[in-house]
């Protein structure tokens, strides 16, 4: 009956030697040897710290309510019609206040609880010789984050399409997107931007000057933009007819980047490490056994194999 | 296949010399046989003249390729024409009984060796064939099945190449035989997207079926056309006269027209005269088309009110269509019964740029359907409330929508108003003159303008609530709209803005929910002016805004809810994996078998 190995173990052999002897010293140079080089080689090969990591999530998005319109008229007529939900604004205007009919609603498709997209419609009268020629229109959100941090803001969209012909109407069709100038946070709470877009309460013109409200909504570090290159401008307005705006704004997953926590950032470069050290545990380890068979450092060998397998020592 | 060859080929030179040191008896010449003096040796053992090496592999399609070889005038003829001949089809011989430049097969150019001449031949003038090519000096001897030959390149190296085999070359498609049986089906098989031919005529349907342009005769012409509902096309809101209204498609269009010169238009244009949408006549049945004198077919457009043509009274155009509204009695297969159209007209001045906007309504209704029945206006929903319907009240005994007020191209406030759509916000506002001068008049006059007439009393809980049950609605939450303030007596308290807030939620199953309306309350904002303001602007605002109060019930188990941030992606690649695995049996076999062998890898490590 042919016989197979079914089963082995390796043995176990000591060597001895003083504490300040070569053989102590060698164990501490390869020791260094084994551990420092690996740090060196992850860190130097960059990535080591995940300085930057990112998550999906569909934002909380809400219309706040808040519309601040102005229509550019052709030259004929001069200047421009507005109107605003905000009351200080609209004392503002005087003659060139027009109010619109604005209808709008939130829809959440998927009924998971979170808004998917809007459908604004405005309807601006006109008299029969007025001819909008371009739109600045100014929306506002609140918007949500709530995975990582919670972070919430006021946010806007920004719409301004002009046209050298008079248009009857305006059909906006995007995407309300993040920018983000820096990562956020990975925890807590950020209400850094929980201010509103557009100072409502304020009855100076200053805060209703559309290049203060971009200029001041510019300097934070995350955003919402407005995401359509190309709004679509139907032309051919009947003289009683209204100029109509038309906008359908979807509230997409965003892929948001933030800074990780410190167990994060401890875990990816422990994996790193790790898988580099083994590398070096393994070649060492050939080393110091090559080393200490061949007494190339003089210790004493104490052995623990049973007696009988002792012979194999020659042959390395 | 190509890529086979060449890398046969370096094999096939390592292998060669060995070989043919082997057999020295088979070279006839009984020359030296190294290497060195493979020079003058061509394939198939046969010793040749040093004349074939003229040959040039310039235009050799094989991996060796070389710059312009200057051909040696000591060339015999014959040897050339071996190489190039003269190709059976001449693919650039273009102009008969000329020359063709580079044309090298060009019989009419009388050159004997073309490529004296030429500077090059033009690709498909000469047999094109695919050679391989070594250093000669690799060669000792050939005893490949191949024609092969020995070239000079230009720096005067001899090069040893084969003629490979290469079936690309030869290939041609095998012809099918076509004809009037088996034509078209060539053209599916083989043809893919192409221009689309013209309209093709086909026969007319036995009935018309919904969405079927309907067909319509002029009798005075003798003309057949289809019942045309104008709309807007295209990048604007103008006139596409052609637009066919669709059978049982029942819709309104708008669209704009523009007149250059009124004065002319105002009585020529058939756009602006009612006669032209009812001085034809429709056809009941497509096939109609078939028989045209026979009025069994065709049904007369009549009117349903009195139209009159377009009267030009100096500087306004009168009577110009402005609406019109086709009334259609259908009967199933049977087809239409009855056609009536009637007429909205409005007086246009004459300007030198003048638009109108026409609207055109085409109603069907099933055939002895009562005009009662149909009057009673469309549901909101049944029974919830569908979003961007309208939001029915009532006002007594009689049903009409809630309605905000608007303003006209002026800013002030319109007679017209605007319909509020279920669930959908709306703000809109006017100017208001204050004339009256009697502050409980003006008071009713602005609440009046607030809410529209009738004034709404109650609002329908389900979008198919019927008037005369009381059940179904429920009663608007509002204080009076006039206020008197005591302390004041030259002064009047007017409400300058209404918000309707309308509370609603979804009842019924989750997986099929009803919308209903669990009330409705209007809320009234004042404003004190003085009695002298009388002949000023004061804005009225009207808004609604719907507020879903929907509690809904706890999620299944397993579905998180959307503020928990809990780890409930701990098991995530096994979930998607065995998600997966649910749409198809065969792909979730996998990721079973993987988790086995990751598992069986493990344990395996443990334990060596």
């Amino acid at each position: 009956m042919a016989l197979y190995e079914l089963f082995s173990h390796p043995a176990e052999r000591g060597y001895r030697a003083g504490l300040c002897s070569k053989a102590a010293l060698f164990l501490l140079l390869a020791a260094a040897l084994t551990y420092i080089p690996p740090l060196l080689v992850a860190y130097r090969s960059h990535g080591f710290w995940l300085k930057r990591s990112s998550y999906e999530e569909q934002p909380t998005v809400r219309f706040q309510h808040q519309v601040l319109l102005v229509a550019l008229l052709g030259p004929e007529h001069g200047g421009f019609l507005a109107w605003s939900t905000f009351p200080a604004f609209n004392r503002l205007q005087g003659d060139h206040l027009r109010v619109p009919l604005v209808s709008s609603r939130e829809e959440d498709r998927n009924q998971d609880g979170k808004m998917d997209m809007l459908h604004l419609k405005l309807e601006l009268p006109l008299q029969p010789t007025e001819h909008v020629l371009g739109v600045q229109l100014i929306l506002t959100f609140s918007y949500q984050l709530h995975r990582m941090s919670t972070f919430v803001m006021q946010s806007m969209a920004f719409l301004q399409s002009s046209f050298a012909v008079p248009g009857s109407q305006l059909y906006v069709n995007g995407d309300l997107r993040l920018q983000q100038k820096q990562p956020l946070g990975y925890s807590g709470l950020d209400v850094r931007y929980n201010v509103s877009v557009i100072n409502g309460t304020s009855p100076f013109a200053y805060d209703y000057d559309l290049t203060h409200i971009v200029a001041a909504y510019q300097e934070r570090n995350v955003t919402t933009v407005l995401n359509d290159a190309n709004p679509i401008w139907l032309v051919g307005r009947a003289a009683e007819a209204p100029f109509v705006i038309n906008a359908v704004i979807r509230y997409p997953v965003e892929v948001i980047s933030y800074q990780p926590g410190f167990w994060e950032m401890v875990k990816f470069a422990w994996v790193q490490y790790v898988s580099i050290l083994l590398i070096f545990l393994w070649v060492f380890k050939r080393i110091k056994i090559f080393v200490f068979q061949n007494q190339v450092v003089t210790t004493i060998p104490v052995t623990a194999m049973p007696p009988g397998e002792v012979y194999k020592e020659h042959l390395s | 296949m190509c890529t086979l060859q060449l890398l046969m080929l370096p094999v096939f030179v390592l292998m060669l010399p060995e070989g043919a040191q082997h057999q020295p008896s088979f070279f006839p010449t009984g020359t030296v046989p190294t290497p060195a003096v493979l020079g003058p040796v061509t394939p198939g053992g046969t010793p040749q003249s040093s004349s074939v090496e003229t040959a040039t592999p310039q235009d050799v399609p094989g991996i060796f390729t070389m710059g312009p070889t200057p051909v040696t005038p000591s060339m015999p003829g014959n040897r050339s024409m071996d190489l190039f001949p003269v190709l059976p089809i001449c693919i650039c011989d273009l102009t008969p009984g000329a020359c063709d430049l580079n044309c090298c097969c060009d019989r009419d150019c009388y050159i004997l060796h073309p490529r004296t001449v030429f500077s090059f031949c033009l690709p498909g003038s000469v047999r094109s064939s695919s050679w391989v090519c070594v250093d000669n000096s690799l060669i000792f001897r050939s005893n490949s099945p191949f024609p092969s030959r020995v070239f000079t390149d230009s720096n005067g190296i001899r090069q040893f190449c084969v003629l490979v085999n290469n079936s690309k070359l030869n290939y041609s498609q095998k012809l099918q035989k076509v004809n009037a049986t088996n034509f078209q089906a060539l053209a599916v098989e083989f043809g893919g997207e192409s221009f689309p031919s013209a309209l093709q005529t086909q026969l007319p349907p036995l009935f018309y079926r919904a969405g079927d342009p309907i067909l319509t005769y002029f009798p005075k012409w003798s003309v057949i056309s289809l019942l045309r509902q104008p709309a807007g096309v295209g990048t604007g809101e103008l006139c596409a006269d052609r637009n066919p209204a669709g059978f049982l498609e029942s819709k309104s269009t708008t669209c704009t027209r523009f007149f250059k010169n009124l004065t002319n238009s105002c009585t020529l244009d058939p756009a602006l005269d009612a006669a032209s949408y009812y001085n034809f006549t429709v056809l009941k049945i497509p096939t109609g088309l078939t028989d045209l004198q026979n009025m069994k077919f065709q049904v007369p457009v009549t009117l349903a009110s009195q139209a009159s043509p377009p009267l030009l009274v100096g500087n306004t155009c009168q009577n110009a269509v402005s609406q019109v509204i086709y009334d259609i009695e259908t009967n199933g297969t049977f087809g239409i019964q009855k056609v009536s159209v009637s007429f909205g007209q409005t007086n246009l001045t004459i300007e030198p740029d003048v638009s109108l906007q026409q609207e055109f309504i085409i109603h069907f209704r099933a055939f002895q359907q009562s005009m009662s029945t149909s009057l009673t206006g469309p549901r909101s929903g049944n029974p919830g409330y569908i979003v961007g319907k309208p939001l029915l009240v009532r006002t007594g005994d009689t049903s009409h929508s809630m309605t905000l007020l608007q303003s006209q191209g002026y800013g002030t406030c319109s007679i017209k108003r605007y319909e509020v759509q279920f669930g959908v916000n709306a703000i809109s506002g006017c100017k208001f003159r204050l004339m009256d001068t009697d502050c409980s008049r003006l008071q009713q006059e602005i609440c009046q303008t607030l809410h529209g007439r009738p004034t709404p009393e109650h609002v329908a809980i389900f979008g198919n609530a019927d008037p005369a049950q009381k059940g179904g609605w429920t009663r608007i939450l509002r204080k009076n709209c006039s206020v008197s303030i005591m302390n004041c007596t030259s002064c009047c308290f007017i409400p300058v803005s209404l918000e309707i807030q309308v509370l609603w939620a979804y009842v019924g199953l989750q997986s099929n929910p009803q919308a209903q309306v669990s009330g409705a309350r209007f809320l009234y904002h004042y404003k004190t002016i003085r009695d002298s303001h009388q002949g000023t602007d004061v804005h009225l605002t009207t808004l609604v805004n719907f507020v879903d109060i929907t509690q809904k019930p706890e999620p299944p188990k397993g579905q998180p809810r959307m503020d928990w941030k809990l780890p409930f992606d701990f098991f995530f690649p096994f979930k998607v994996a065995f998600s997966r695995g649910v749409d198809s049996q065969k792909c979730s076999v996998s990721p079973i078998l993987i988790l086995c062998l990751f598992l069986l890898g493990i344990f395996n490590l443990e334990t060596t």
